[in-house]
């Protein structure tokens, strides 16, 4: 990481985000009430002040800390550090990582084609429903993870052609090149991939899989 | 007698819990309502996809019979008092 990197990880708080120290916090003050009034003082768990502060921390601090800390592990699992946590993608994310890389994924991540969340980017559809079929597919690899799996490790169907499209449908470079008009068609249908020999490199190098 | 001399189970306004079942509920639905939260903390600190998971789906089982246990006692006290 060079100093520009380090300087804007520092601008940006790379550590716990401000979510994550609220939802730490409550959660902290909740368990020290509990025990507060369980423990120490039981009598006032029969007193009202002790029935509603209960009330409190049950129906409404809880479900709050828990729909907090979702809503951070919905967002903070987008992250390439995230996807590199199972040993399995060590191979994946190490090419990405690497500048000598000429693969597909590796030039969306070095160029910064793909801004941030590199892995999630590519490997989700649209919208709310793609984001939620994404975090689905990722309890079922965490699942395979620890059952096992068959290798290699290849993705569940076709890829699909719509994830490239959003962000290159629009670019004047992308509509100008002929073989895209021509079978445009096939492109849109999945029938034909934009990935493979006869178009773009592949995405990640075929072995990467072994690399634990 | 004032009523901190009273047993908890005659204080006014409150629960049976010193004679009753309830108390142990509420220490039940306590604790794993304070083990729902350390599972949260965890995931937080050591964020992972098993620690993440635990805390979604462990973590929010236990919070969610936390739950319905002091609904349980709540309306045992809401009975006791004739209110329902």
């Amino acid at each position: 990481m060079n100093s520009f990197e380090q300087s804007v990880n520092a601008a940006n708080g790379s550590g716990l985000s401000l979510v994550g120290w609220i939802v730490i916090i409550l959660s902290f003050i909740c368990i020290f009430l509990i025990i507060r009034i369980i423990v120490q003082d039981p009598k006032k768990v029969a007193r009202p002040f002790g029935k509603w502060l209960l009330l409190l921390i049950f129906f409404v601090l809880s479900p709050m800390i828990y729909l907090l800390n979702f809503s951070v592990a919905v967002e903070d699992s987008k992250t390439v550090e995230f996807c590199n946590s199972c040993h399995i993608m060590n191979g994946y994310v190490n090419d990405v990582e690497d500048p000598d890389s000429e693969y597909l994924a590796s030039m969306h991540y070095q160029y910064r084609w793909i801004a941030g969340d590199q892995c999630f980017t590519c490997h989700s559809d649209y919208g709310l429903f793609g984001n939620a079929k994404a975090k689905m597919t990722g309890i079922k690899h965490v699942w395979a993870y620890y059952t096992g799996y068959e290798t290699p490790i290849e993705l569940y169907d076709t890829y699909n052609n719509h994830i490239c499209l959003r962000c290159h449908a629009p670019v004047i470079a992308f509509q100008e090149i002929e073989e895209h008009e021509e079978n445009a068609s096939e492109i849109l249908s999945n029938e034909m991939s934009c990935l493979g020999a006869d178009c773009h490199v592949r995405t990640h190098p075929d072995e990467a899989w072994r690399e634990q | 007698m004032n009523s901190r001399n009273l047993p908890v189970s005659h204080v006014e306004g409150g629960w049976t819990i010193g004679v009753g079942w309830t108390r142990k509920v509420v220490i039940l639905a306590s604790v794993l309502n304070i083990l729902a939260l350390l599972l949260i903390i965890l995931s937080i600190l050591n964020f992972t996809p098993l620690s993440l998971l635990a805390s979604v789906s462990i973590g929010g089982a236990l919070m969610g019979a936390a739950i319905l246990l002091y609904i349980v006692v709540v309306f045992a006290d809401l009975r006791r008092r004739r209110v329902l």
